[in-house]
């Protein structure tokens, strides 16, 4: 069961809400956690077991920690464990085909590893490693309370696309939280905004995309190319964004607050940058529970640079079990380092637009490792891009622009003209500029306007399910 | 209430009231149910799984027609003038035939070589590909990518094939495959019928709302094909043109839903000197319908009015007239064949008419291949590139002759 489906926005998502509100306070763990089940169940029954048994086992590891914690020594032994049983499963169940394709078996023998990635492993083997790692820390406060941290690690909202909540951040709110007319006014602002992300741009974007990747790459030209990877690029961040906010959404009506997950990552003016505004909680989790243990602060440049291309290899990995994931992790982590290493003073000095212009045709052209599965369709993709598939230079300035732009270049540019701008704007920060201006002038004319897009956004995604649409872009429908 | 809670309140109604409509209005009498891909993995399962439950809930809301109207409507606005392989041009919805699938096209085009060696010696065999509406009115159709080079696939087919054939590919632009990929006829008489209907695109050839061809289109590549079949083609105004139905949506219309143009007129050409049809025996697995006419007048003004031409596909139709020719035409083909037998049945004394992909191994002994003068293959090409059952059936035509 997806988000953006007809039983889940129709009938699970306004029922659970409604039980939930009207539950007493003191149930509504309880009453959340059976939602969480029913919603686990009804997306992805067989995986249900796998969910129970981690659940239990960081349970019962972190009260051992508790039980131990005047003992660094003997409390490591269940955070060690506790860290493996999650680290297996979710090297096992979402990494297997990666594993295995080193491995020549007949295509039938493989057939018994096909089965799905449990949804929502790569969140809760992450939350949970966090938990018992802040407990370990004495970061946190024992979870004592069985309903209440199955609750935490089994909440609905985020098991399709995260962000990965470290149970720090939500401690006191899993205890005791407030729902009110403005959480609840707040928190259906972000889900309506990530539905209509999802429905009107990502969708849209990557269909996009789908038609450029099925064309010959070696007769693409440059602005279908362009086009193409831009369709993929808009894709994923609505895609992603939009699930997230419609995650947190959810999580703020129901009266918690999940982290931001991203920042207008298409607004970077460097890698780095760009790095601090993509899948934030991914970052944060890697750099806390990975990338920190492994070395201190002010080591040498040399392992401060391998932790930095370390961490990059685990986000790629994240992402999917591929190579081609883990080669953009590599490709990026690298690239991050170099700006790191040489060029952040020069960009520092450059306009602002050229640092933009710089970051993102880097992104653009990570996209396509990320995207592409085959490495010589990577480059194919890539002489497209930057030559338009000329012979030589002197070819693709002497071809009378037909390796720039063709007919197919300018009608897909004509197609999709209008939702690529909503998307440059949508994915920058003019529009909540305007909205902050339009709050200083008049509240009252803002909060206005809120309403009337919230009901407008209402009815459209509404009109765009109803009508069929909504499940036809499912590619990171396992997470 | 707090007018913070306009929104989520109307909001959480809406769904909630949607969805429990869909769960509790009355079911519509439910359509030919739409055949699945089988899923090659659990990933794919599961997201047919996904897609069926919605694809229940969807099609259970009230006023889901006016929904998925709305929703394509703007689909248009937003991502351009294709929906779901229909690109809805000023007048007219055309179907997105989109990239040939070379094992499928090779398979068909082998089981026809197989067929020809084994009957080509005594039979006169003949082979035609249609054009799609996309082929026909490309100077109409948008630049859009992932299209297929109608007229350079059909040459690749005929290859050097006896070729009664002025076919040429005149843009690079649409995505070719080499020739090898799909197979080559060998030893069979192609016909084509693409340059007649190219001659003639201004008139009506396909309807505006149908995959299909009219019969004006029909006649038009009949000319072509009987020429081709060494007879002469009867002249249009031997025929008195039938118009039995001015407000005909067809099924790209119902597909997208939406209107491009004026709804489609269905024509009827009956030949004007005399009634030549006989009989009409439609075939069912083993069991037999008769009629005296071809038409089925009762399928009109209802969305299967295209079975107007000889009813409801079925395996094999056999078309008995009062021409006194003596000779006798076995014609495989799919649905574009059917309007076509309007004119055909001038010039045969029977015509067996199988659809192979309707056709089952009970209807083995309604066909025998050596007893006929003619044999004509004619399909469109999509239905060409996608369905195998011309390689999963012919080779079974014509075993219990042999056996």
């Amino acid at each position: 069961m997806v988000f953006s489906s007809i039983p889940f926005i129709f009938l699970f998502l306004p029922a659970a809400v409604l039980v939930y509100l009207l539950t007493p306070a003191r149930y509504r763990n309880l009453v959340l956690l059976l939602e969480n089940l029913v919603f686990y169940a009804c997306s992805a029954l067989p995986a249900l077991p796998v969910l129970a048994c981690l659940i239990v086992a960081d349970y019962l590891c972190g009260l051992s920690i508790y039980r131990y914690r005047r003992s660094k020594k003997r409390a490591r032994v269940p955070l060690i464990i506790g860290v493996c049983i999650n680290v297996i499963c979710l090297l096992f169940m979402k990494h297997k085909l990666f594993y295995f394709s080193f491995l020549t078996l007949p295509a039938e023998s493989k057939l018994g590893f096909d089965f799905l990635i449990p949804i929502g492993i790569s969140i809760y083997t992450l939350q949970g490693i966090s938990y018992l790692a802040d407990l370990y820390r004495n970061r946190v406060k024992v979870q004592r309370h069985f309903v209440s941290f199955a609750m935490y690690l089994s909440m609905f909202p985020q098991m399709i696309c995260g962000p990965i909540v470290r149970y720090s951040d939500i401690s006191e709110t899993v205890v005791s939280r407030q729902t009110n007319a403005n959480t609840i006014s707040k928190g259906y602002n972000l889900f309506i905004r990530g539905l209509a992300k999802k429905l009107v741009l990502a969708d849209t974007m990557l269909s996009l995309w789908k038609t450029v990747k099925e064309m010959d790459y070696a007769t693409l030209p440059v602005l279908t190319a362009w086009l193409g990877i831009l369709g993929f690029a808009f894709g994923i961040y609505f895609y992603f964004s939009g699930y997230t906010d419609m995650a947190r959404g959810i999580a703020k009506i129901l009266g918690f607050e999940f982290p931001m997950n991203f920042n207008s990552p298409y607004t970077a003016k460097s890698l780095t940058d760009f790095w601090r505004r993509w899948n934030i909680s991914l970052t944060v989790w890697c750099k806390s529970y990975v990338i920190s243990p492994l070395g201190k602060k002010h080591d040498s440049f040399l392992i401060t640079m391998f932790r930095l291309i370390l961490l990059w290899a685990l986000m790629g990995l994240w992402y999917g079990n591929g190579w081609n994931f883990l080669l953009w992790g590599l490709v990026l982590g690298v690239l991050i380092a170099v700006e790191q290493l040489f060029l952040s003073p020069l960009l520092e000095k450059l306009p602002i637009l050229i640092q933009r212009i710089y970051t993102i045709v880097i992104v653009l052209c990570a996209w396509v490792i990320f995207e592409i599965k085959d490495v010589t369709q990577v480059w194919a993709y890539y002489k497209a891009m930057f030559t338009g598939n000329a012979g030589s230079w002197g070819e693709l300035f002497a071809g009378g622009g037909s390796f720039f732009a063709d007919g197919t270049s300018l009608y897909l540019l004509g197609c999709y003209a209008v939702i690529l701008l909503i998307c440059i704007l949508g994915s920058g920060s003019l529009i909540h500029n305007l909205g902050l201006k339009c709050e200083q002038r008049s509240s009252r004319a803002a909060l206005g306007l809120r309403i009337a897009s919230e009901i407008v956004l209402t009815l459209l995604c509404l009109l765009i399910l109803a009508g069929g649409a909504g499940i036809g872009t499912t590619f990171f429908v396992h997470f | 209430m707090n007018k913070k809670m306009i929104s989520p309140v109307m909001g959480c109604v809406l769904s909630l009231t949607l969805g429990v409509l869909a769960l509790v209005w009355p079911q519509k009498p439910s359509a030919e149910p739409q055949a699945s891909v089988p899923a090659s993995s659990a990933l794919e399962l599961h997201k047919n799984k996904i897609s069926r439950w919605n694809q229940t809930l969807q099609n259970r809301l009230p006023g889901s027609q006016f929904f998925i109207q709305a929703n394509n409507h703007l689909s248009l606005l937003i991502s351009g003038p294709k929906i779901d392989q229909v690109f809805c041009l000023k007048d007219r919805l055309v179907e997105n035939i989109g990239a040939a699938n070379p094992i499928t096209a090779r398979r068909n085009t082998e089981a026809v070589n197989q067929f020809v060696s084994r009957y080509g010696e005594d039979i006169p065999i003949y082979f035609s590909l249609v054009p799609s509406a996309q082929e026909v009115y490309r100077e109409q159709m948008p630049d859009a990518p992932n299209v297929l080079d109608q007229t350079s696939f059909i040459t690749n087919i005929y290859g050097d094939s006896k070729q009664n054939t002025s076919l040429s590919s005149n843009n690079s632009a649409y995505s070719k495959t080499a020739a090898s990929d799909y197979g080559a006829l060998q030893d069979v008489s192609a016909i084509d019928v693409h340059t007649a209907l190219l001659a003639n695109q201004k008139q009506d050839l396909y309807y505006h709302t149908d995959s299909n061809w009219t019969s004006l289109g029909a006649y038009t590549a009949y000319g072509s094909l009987v020429t081709s079949m060494g007879l002469s083609a009867i002249s249009s105004d031997s025929f008195n043109i039938e118009h039995v139905q001015y407000d005909y949506l067809g099924n790209l219309y119902q597909k997208t839903l939406v209107r491009k143009g004026s709804p489609d007129r269905i024509d009827l050409y009956t030949y004007a000197p005399n009634t030549v049809i006989d009989r009409v025996i439609r075939y069912e697995g083993t069991k037999s319908q008769t009629s005296s006419s071809m038409y089925y007048y009762e399928t009109l003004n209802t969305p299967n009015a295209m079975d107007v031409f000889l009813g409801q596909d079925c395996g094999v139709t056999k078309i008995h007239t009062t021409i006194d020719t003596g000779q006798d035409l076995l014609l495989f083909g799919d649905e574009y064949a059917k309007p076509l037998l309007q004119f055909l049945s001038l010039h045969y004394r029977s015509i067996t008419f199988v659809n192979l992909s309707k056709y089952t191994d009970d209807q083995a002994s309604l066909i025998k291949p050596a007893d006929y003068d003619t044999i004509l293959f004619l399909y469109q090409v999509k239905n060409y590139i996608s369905d195998i059952s011309v390689a999963a059936r012919l080779p079974n035509i014509g075993e219990t002759e042999n056996s």
